[in-house]
């Protein structure tokens, strides 16, 4: 298992394009990909657009992602990408 | 026309490879052979002059009857028809539907295929008119040239499938083909839309459909494929006899949908050799944007269909962030409820769009099983309309109130305790055994002992079971103290326990910080009446007072009256939540109106306590956490009769202000 803290910097937030821009890249891989975020016991499905919006992150929350399979190292260095991207 | 006798002749007659003797017959419906021979010869006239086929009688041998299947499938839909007439509702729809198929088209046909005489059909007709005006479909009535139907081929085909649905649903419940032995869903579906169809075989619809279905891996829901293969059918029947669509339809935001109906456009293609123009695979975009996805075979095709539509995943996270907020449960890691939400939300407001109204047969179970989430389920209509402009009804509601019990019983499911026991970990192994057999909903998260106070507190248990006599409480937790070998009655306290827990969950409001207030309540709008002449009297004076002192805009009233059209505001328990479009709203406000004798509001539905909402989520105010609250006191108030009745009887406008705006802004928690 895989993780590493991200703040979020757009303005937008994990939502909409950039959330379902995470999703994309999350399915490609086959690990089990989980977001959480400070303050919330709830863990959310990275892979499902839905669940990731569902997670809310806005500007200058800090989520955790989380890899867990085969390529999890891979994984997790692209999604973090994304992440920065976004 | 036939008796039913003799209809059940003519199906033995039918039904026999060859000749049948009319003594064989007799004994098959236990009649007399004179009574039979009598038949048969009502029988001939009847299929001769109707040309269904021939009757030959030869001596010694018996009766034979010649018929192709077209025939007798006619012979069948028109016995099944007429027999249909007796009640005046049944004529009225038979004639909607031989005009709507074109199969009448002037009142003399309409005779001649009913069995009716002039007076008969005539007044038939006028009920006619008026459900087919209720589809803006005008009848056009020209005497010596016939009835004509002004409307499109879409709205012909809506009329259509609405006609189908009742004709269907009476079937139904009349138990004629459900309760049929040996009959699978596939051959009634067949066998109702041949029926209504003029014996079209839909046989090849649902081939293409099921292919259709496995190719993107999803799975419509039971009443949705049904609609859904009707619907196809109508089309290729239309298109049989050259209706097509020339109108452009509405376009539908899902690219999802899209794929599905080109997919299955290019299976009915090629199944039934026809070419489908653009408007037709336009209307299949619409037949599948209203048919409900009930799960997904293929992760694949899910995302596609969520991704395809981001902006409503944007409302349905918001949607369950609101309702969590608004019941104190926090639901949004529920990925059941927020899939099951997405499906079920998408295809309603598509159905909306175009006018089709799904009744909910649990309606009236779901306001008094659950007020206080029926409450809470209301902001989704808010919401929507905020975001989509979009109307739902409390048909939508209450099944979204279904779905978010069901994700509250999860959460309730998950009741987390701590074991404690001093006896060593053999007794308390056992235990914990014990219970997680017992009680299945119930999670052990750890077993301590008296010294773990810490594991306990870290533990997040909502409370402790024991054998131990440590009191009420420890480590900030309810003790529930149970025999070392767990016995029924320690069972029955342990759920008694994980009841309370439960609801405490669910009366826990959430605790606003620091916001600014806005009084959502002023006495000025809180009027206590004896009596009041009317809904709608009482709505517009509401109204019209809100409108003077500039709260909202003119057009306000009226878009009250339209929601109350679309759907009834009575949310249970004689409270009833009448509200307007946002648009109008100015300042954002709640007009309360408490009645001594309560008014008829819907379908004989009384109410007495009734908020007149004029409220908008305005950023600038800070209103919006004061709106939540007001749903979820509005939650508690039908939840709890006592409460409810102590609301009712503030009898100055003054206090019952000030006592809803406590309530509202969080000062006054009533939590249990």
């Amino acid at each position: 298992m895989k993780q590493s803290k991200f703040t979020i910097q757009n303005a937008e937030g994990l939502h909409s394009r950039p959330a379902s821009d995470f999703c994309t890249e999350a399915t490609k891989y086959g690990c089990k990909v989980t977001l959480t975020k400070e303050g919330d016991d709830n863990e959310y499905d990275g892979k499902s657009i839905l669940m990731v919006m569902c997670l809310g992150a806005c500007k200058g929350d800090e989520i955790t992602i989380q890899t867990e399979g085969p390529d999890e190292e891979k994984a997790l260095e692209s999604l973090l990408n994304i992440l920065k991207n976004v | 026309m036939l008796t039913e006798r003799q209809f059940n002749i003519l199906k033995i007659l039918h039904d026999s490879c060859g000749y049948i003797p009319i003594n064989d017959i007799a004994t098959q419906i236990h009649f007399s052979p004179k009574t039979v021979r009598n038949d048969i010869s009502k029988i001939q006239e009847y299929v001769e002059q109707n040309e269904f086929g021939t009757l030959i009688k030869t001596p010694k041998k018996g009766t034979l009857f010649q018929t192709t299947r077209e025939k007798w499938e006619k012979l069948q839909s028109m016995d099944a028809a007429s027999r249909h007439t007796d009640s005046p509702s049944a004529r009225k729809f038979l004639i909607c539907k031989y005009l709507l198929t074109g199969q009448s088209t002037s009142i003399t046909e309409l005779e001649k295929q009913m069995f009716l005489a002039r007076n008969g059909v005539e007044k038939a007709l006028q009920e006619a008119k008026k459900w087919l005006q209720e589809r803006n479909i005008r009848l056009q009535i020209t005497r010596g040239k016939g009835i004509r139907l002004l409307c499109t081929e879409f709205q012909r085909r809506l009329a259509l499938f609405d006609l189908f649905l009742i004709i269907q649903k009476k079937a139904d419940t009349d138990g004629k083909i459900s309760n049929k032995e040996g009959f699978t869903y596939k051959l009634v579906t067949i066998e109702q839309i041949s029926t209504f169809l003029d014996g079209f075989n839909a046989l090849n619809v649902i081939c293409a459909l099921q292919e259709t279905e496995s190719q993107f891996g999803i799975q419509f829901e039971y009443e949705s494929q049904k609609q859904l293969i009707f619907l196809l059918s109508l089309m290729l029947f239309r298109i049989k006899s050259k209706k097509v669509i020339h109108k452009p339809l509405l376009k539908t935001e899902s690219k999802f949908n899209r794929w599905i109906a080109d997919d299955l456009a290019d299976r009915l293609e090629k199944r039934y050799q026809i070419s489908l123009q653009t408007e037709e695979r336009d209307y299949l975009v619409f037949c599948v944007s209203i048919s409900e996805i009930e799960e997904f075979t293929d992760q694949k095709s899910r995302f596609a269909c969520e991704k395809s539509q981001l902006e409503f995943c944007g409302f349905i996270a918001k949607l369950i962030n609101v309702i969590s907020e608004t019941l104190g449960i926090d639901l949004k890691g529920d990925k059941l409820l927020a899939q099951s939400l997405f499906l079920y939300l998408r295809t309603a407001v598509e159905r909306l769009r175009y006018g089709i109204r799904a009744k909910n047969p649990f309606l009236p179970k779901i306001k008094t099983e659950y007020p206080n989430i029926f409450a809470a389920a209301w902001t989704t209509s808010i919401l929507l309309e905020n975001d989509t402009g979009m109307r739902i009804g409390e048909d939508e509601i209450g099944f979204v109130t279904l779905y978010i019990g069901g994700a509250i019983e999860r959460v309730n499911s998950n009741v987390k305790v701590c074991v404690l026991c001093n006896y060593g970990v053999g007794i308390s192994q056992f235990l914990r055994q014990r219970i997680e057999r017992s009680i299945p909903n119930i999670e052990v998260v750890d077993v301590v002992t008296a010294h773990d106070t810490q594991r306990i507190i870290k533990s997040g248990c909502d409370f402790i079971i024991t054998t131990q006599n440590i009191g009420n409480t420890f480590a900030g937790k309810d003790v529930v103290i149970v025999d070392n070998f767990l016995l029924p009655y320690d069972v029955r306290i342990i759920k008694q326990k994980i009841f309370e827990v439960c609801r405490k969950k669910m009366n826990r409001i959430s605790k606003e910080k620091n916001l600014r207030r806005y009084p959502l309540f002023d006495s000025k709008f809180v009027r206590i009446l004896d009596t009041v002449r009317d809904k709608s009297s009482l709505l517009q004076d509401m109204c019209l007072q809100l409108e003077q002192k500039g709260y909202v805009a003119k057009g306000f009233f009226n878009s009250v009256l339209e929601r109350e059209i679309v759907t009834s505001t009575e949310i249970g328990k004689q409270v009833a939540i009448p509200h307007g479009s946002t648009k109008f709203v100015v300042r954002p406000i709640i007009s309360v109106a408490i009645l001594k004798k309560p008014v008829i509001w819907n379908n004989n539905e009384p109410a007495d306590l009734i908020f007149l909402l004029a409220i908008k989520a305005d950023p600038s105010l800070h209103v919006k956490a004061q709106i939540m609250k007001f749903y979820s006191v509005l939650g508690s108030l039908t939840d709890d009769d006592a409460k409810l009745k102590r609301t009712k009887s503030i009898q100055d406008p003054k206090k019952f202000a000030s006592y809803m705006n406590q309530l509202t802004e969080g000062e006054n928690d009533e939590t249990e």
